[in-house]
């Protein structure tokens, strides 16, 4: 089932948690909503679950499959809802909490006792956590609770799943597994399931589409591929892994940072205008001199070899800090020592000038 | 044994300038001790004596003291009143804290100081402002007085002052409960398809349910014990408006000692049950909150004599 959200907004007070956001959701499909804390995205993930309203709008709107369910109750939606601190009923059984919500069905929807348990032992199945049907939620690990609150979710065959920052309160090395879990699982049941993070490794790693969110609005959606080597805007590429930030200004149409000169195909027409310039660490090159190419001069400061790429700290020129990192092959073939002076170069890099992408 | 004890002391002396890194053992004692004689002094000897003097005349004339037919009205009246002011403020206490501790309302401040109250006024000025309210003389005496409605020196105005001051019990014990469990499980359990009605009862009420009970428990002892408003109110009439604590009071001031200490007794029966229920609640959410289930440290006889 597809999602559409249309110019929802929804203030609290004076502030303002989502601006006129509009989202659409193909059916089927894993989605992440990605951002800073307090760019709106559990905000969003909440209106559409129905656990917040949004402010009436002239045209806000709401709709699975193309139906308006903006007056719909909470439980009619039929959403799964994954809380970032599982928020599993305390005082009943792992069993318990999975059967609730066939148990709490009108009578004439209600499946039979026989009914429930073979559902429940499925979904217990699912999550491999079948031994643990009787214990009771503090009894479990984070990882372990968090699988019964998903098994929870599904067990009322939602028509979409809702996880707001399902991996947050778990330490890393569980979180890396079940959020691998997590794309097997929805490679197999395929429930449109959108999904709330901070982290944007993990948006990289398991979502089919990232939606990059910043102060309550939507700043580009696409796939992981897509937003990290197009990003649609600077917050974009700066949210999405580490960058180098150089100020500039264009003049008779490059962009000219320091002893860097970045000349678009084409030119620019604006003359004058601030520029931005960010380079990914990955993509500056070290190279031993100049020989009369664009670049930046610096020293190096910080070598650092433990890890899988090699990570160089230089100081370039006013002493901003550049970041650099390299193959360990590549690093062997040009081996610099702390206090050394180099020169780098952009192998590739976006710039942004006001309203204008390159 | 002792010599290690007096080697430890003259280690002690040897180091009197030093900071202690452990209190020495007779501190230990003497601050037990000191709590222990305090609590028998204050506690454990007036309950003792209560139960000595309502039977300095042997069990015959102790038993005797309940087939009065006073003494057994003010049973039955002090029953009648725990049994409607508790369910009362049980409804109240959980609607007030439901309310507070869920929901994001205009005046929650002041619904919350209100709830206070009863504990801030002292009892007698609460039964004095029933007697200005329903008395005579009061601001809705005469129109009472023309219906024949009578509240005060009645059994409905015992009623009222009880439900009056035993009111914030529940309410205060459930209010930090709720708030610390938050509303998260109540709106996993309305996206899972609840209605409201089924996530009360499923949800709410179960997650604070040991709570409750101990709420209850301390409502019901103050309900049956409460003395000072229900006095004002009541116009201490023999067999009709005295409860059991006013009826002790009678029964002494009529020099009656064994059957004041009689009925006494009963009441200390009562505060001695309250506090093994209470122990055993304690006990019981404890081993409910905690990872493993709590050994039964909690259940200290506080007045045994």
């Amino acid at each position: 089932m597809s999602i559409e959200v249309r110019n929802v907004s929804k203030s609290f007070g004076d502030f303002l948690a989502l601006d006129g956001v509009s989202l659409h959701v193909p059916d089927g499909e894993l989605v992440a909503l990605l951002g800073p804390s307090g760019s709106g995205k559990t905000t969003l993930l909440r209106i559409i679950a129905g656990l917040e309203a949004f402010d009436l709008a002239d045209d806000g709107a709401i709709l699975f499959d193309g139906q308006d369910v903006a007056r719909q109750a909470v439980g009619r939606r039929r959403v799964g809802f994954v809380f970032q601190h599982y928020a599993l009923f305390r005082h009943m059984t792992v069993f318990e909490n999975i059967a609730f919500g066939l148990r709490v069905r009108p009578k004439p929807n209600r499946p039979t006792k026989a009914e429930i348990n073979a559902r429940v032992r499925e979904l217990l199945q699912l999550i491999q956590l079948e031994t643990l049907e009787r214990r009771y939620p503090w009894q479990l690990s984070g990882g372990q609770r968090q699988r019964v609150a998903l098994a929870r979710a599904l067990a009322i065959q939602p028509k979409v799943l809702l996880l707001d920052e399902p991996f947050g309160a778990l330490d890393a090395k569980v979180r890396q597994g079940l959020r691998r879990w997590l794309r097997r699982l929805h490679d197999e049941i395929h429930v449109t399931s959108l999904f709330v993070t901070h982290d944007q490794e993990e948006a990289l790693e398991v979502a089919d589409r990232i939606v990059v969110m910043n102060q309550g609005r939507i700043e580009q959606v696409g796939t992981p591929n897509e937003v990290f080597h197009q990003p649609a805007s600077a917050f974009v590429m700066d949210f999405l892994g580490n960058v180098n930030l150089f100020h500039g200004r264009v003049e008779a149409g490059r962009a000219v940072f320091g002893s860097m000169v970045i000349e678009p195909p084409g030119g620019l027409q604006i003359d004058g205008e601030s520029a931005r310039l960010l380079i990914r660490p990955h993509d500056l090159e070290i190279q031993p001199d100049g020989e009369g190419r664009s670049g930046l001069r610096g020293k190096v400061t910080r070598v650092q070899l433990a890890g899988p790429v090699v990570k160089l700290e230089l100081a370039g020129e006013d002493n901003q800090p550049i970041y650099v990192e390299m193959s360990h092959d590549r690093y062997r073939q040009h081996p610099c020592t702390v206090g050394e002076k180099v020169f780098v170069t952009p192998r590739d890099s976006r710039l942004f000038v006001e309203d204008y992408t390159i | 044994m002792g010599g290690t004890a007096k080697s430890q002391l003259r280690g002690r002396r040897a180091a009197a300038g030093l900071a202690a890194k452990g209190d020495p053992g007779w501190v230990k004692w003497l601050i037990t001790g000191a709590s222990l004689c305090f609590l028998l002094l204050f506690l454990g000897v007036p309950l003792v004596a209560v139960f000595a003097e309502a039977l300095r005349k042997g069990l015959g004339a102790y038993l005797e003291s309940f087939q009065n037919r006073d003494a057994l009205s003010a049973i039955r009246l002090t029953l009648l009143v725990a049994a409607i002011a508790v369910p009362l403020n049980l409804v109240f206490g959980l609607a007030a804290s439901w309310a507070i501790a869920k929901f994001e309302f205009r005046g929650k401040s002041l619904l919350v100081t209100l709830i206070d109250l009863p504990f801030a006024v002292s009892p007698v000025i609460s039964g004095l402002i029933f007697v200005l309210l329903f008395g005579l003389q009061g601001w809705f005496g005469p129109w009472l007085a023309g219906h024949g409605i009578q509240i005060i020196f009645a059994v409905p105005g015992v009623v009222l002052a009880t439900v009056f001051v035993t009111f914030p019990f529940v309410a205060r014990e459930l209010i930090p409960l709720m708030q610390e469990q938050g509303t998260e499980e109540e709106e996993a359990a309305l996206v899972l398809g609840a209605s409201g009605w089924q996530t009360f009862w499923r949800v709410t009420l179960p997650n604070v349910k040991w709570g409750l009970l101990y709420g209850v428990i301390l409502c019901n002892a103050r309900a049956m014990g409460e003395f000072g408003a229900v006095s004002v109110v009541s116009g201490h009439l023999r067999g009709q408006t005295n409860t059991m604590p006013l009826y002790v009071e009678i029964l002494y001031n009529e020099y009656n000692f064994v059957a004041a200490f009689a009925v006494a007794s009963l009441l200390a029966l009562l505060a001695l049950l309250t506090l093994v229920l209470k122990a055993l609640v304690e006990w019981r959410t404890q081993g409910e909150s905690e990872a493993s289930p709590a050994p039964a440290t909690a259940a200290t006889p506080e007045a045994e004599p």
